[in-house]
C-alpha cells in the first residue's frame, strides 16, 4: 500500500503493486509528482496510469483499465488508517467510540508525529494485545505505573464496544495533592489527568499518559507468517497546545 | 515520559515473552481468566475465534464449487 496526498490535498491509499508485472511501485517516503515503477510504468497520484512505454504498439491497450487500485482511507488526527477491503464497514462506524474519545482539552488534530521506534518481541500479536487489555498485572509488573495512576479494580475502567476497547484510569489523588512522592517515574501533572489506553482490533493501540499531552501509538505486527516474533512500531505524537496547569 | 514508556515496554516484553514460551510448551491446555479484571481479554479471544472460524467458513465455501468439478 502507498499513501499519497496530491496537490489539491486529497489523501489516497493505493495498492502499491504495478498492474504490468506486479513489481512494487513506490518505495520509501517523500515528495513525488508521479509514482514510477522501477521496471517501466508511471502512475499519477490518483492512481491512474500516466505512461506505459510502447503501449502504442499494443492492440487493445486501454490505460483506463490499468490504474493502481484505491484502498479505503480514514483519518483520525495525525493517523491514517487504510483498508484494502472495499466491502468493509466504514472506519468511522467500526470505531465510532474513538471519535468520542475524551482527550480532555485537546483535539486529535493537535498532535503531530514526533518520533518512531521499532521493538522486536518474541511473542505473537495475540499475546501482546491480550497483555495490553488488562491491568491485573500492573501492581506487580509495573510498580512505577501503580505509584502514579490507579491500577486497582475500583479506579480502572475497562470497556469494549464491538472492535473498540478502552481502558481508562485517573491519576492518584495523592499525586495531585502534594509534591511528587518518591518512585513516581516522571511528573504526571499537566493537561492530561488520566491514563487512556485504546485498542483498535486487532492490534493497534493509542495511549495517553497523564501529564503533557502526547499520544503514543503502538501497533503489533507479525514479521513472518510462521514466526511468533512480533514487532511493535511505536510512534509518539505530542500535542501542539501545552496545558495551562502544567508544572 | 518517553523514558518511562520505554521502561513500561521493557517490563511488558519480559511478561509476554515468558507467556509465549509457556504457551509453546502446551503444558496448560486451558487457562483460568480472572473475568472481573480480564473481561477484555475474554472479549478479544472471542473476536480472534470469530475471525479465524469465519475465514474457515469462507475457505470451505470456496472449496465447494471445485469439489463438483
Amino acid at each position: 500500500m502507498v499513501v499519497v496526498r496530491d496537490r489539491e490535498g486529497e489523501l489516497r491509499a493505493l495498492i502499491n503493486v504495478c498492474r504490468h508485472r506486479a513489481a512494487v511501485v513506490a518505495r520509501g517516503s517523500g515528495n513525488a509528482k508521479a509514482l514510477q515503477c522501477l521496471y517501466h510504468w508511471t502512475y499519477r497520484l490518483d492512481g491512474s496510469l500516466r505512461a506505459a512505454p510502447r503501449s502504442e504498439r499494443e492492440a487493445d491497450f486501454d490505460p483506463c483499465d490499468l490504474g493502481l487500485a484505491a484502498a479505503r482511507v480514514a483519518v483520525w488526527g495525525p493517523l491514517v488508517f487504510v483498508n484494502s477491503d472495499a466491502g468493509a464497514e466504514p472506519f468511522e462506524e467500526t470505531f465510532a467510540p474513538l471519535l468520542d474519545l475524551d482527550l480532555e482539552d485537546h483535539e486529535p488534530s493537535d498532535f503531530r508525529l514526533h518520533s518512531r521506534t521499532e521493538w522486536q518481541i518474541e511473542a505473537n500479536w495475540k499475546v501482546l494485545s491480550k497483555n495490553y487489555l488488562e491491568c491485573y498485572h500492573c501492581p506487580l509488573a509495573h510498580p512505577g505505573f501503580g505509584r502514579m495512576i490507579k491500577v486497582d479494580p475500583e479506579g480502572y475502567v475497562n470497556r469494549a464496544e464491538g472492535q473498540f476497547f478502552l481502558s481508562r484510569t485517573p491519576l492518584k489523588e495523592s499525586i495531585l495533592a502534594s509534591d511528587l512522592p518518591p518512585g513516581v517515574p516522571y511528573d504526571p501533572c499537566g493537561s492530561i489527568s488520566h491514563g487512556t489506553f485504546v485498542l483498535l482490533w486487532p492490534h493497534t493501540t493509542l495511549n495517553l499518559l497523564p501529564g503533557m499531552p502526547s499520544i503514543y501509538v503502538l501497533g503489533f505486527s507479525r514479521r513472518a507468517p510462521s514466526a511468533p516474533a512480533a514487532f511493535g512500531i511505536s510512534s509518539s505524537f505530542p500535542g501542539l497546545k501545552s496545558g495551562s496547569s502544567q508544572r | 515520559m518517553t523514558d518511562f514508556l520505554h521502561h513500561l515496554g521493557m517490563e511488558d516484553k519480559e511478561l509476554v515473552e515468558s507467556l509465549q514460551r509457556g504457551l509453546r510448551s502446551r503444558a496448560v491446555p486451558h487457562g483460568r481468566l480472572m473475568l472481573d479484571s480480564e473481561h477484555l481479554v475474554q472479549r478479544f479471544q472471542a473476536l480472534v475465534h470469530e475471525a479465524f472460524t469465519s475465514d474457515l467458513d469462507e475457505a470451505e465455501n470456496r472449496a465447494e464449487p471445485s469439489a463438483d468439478r
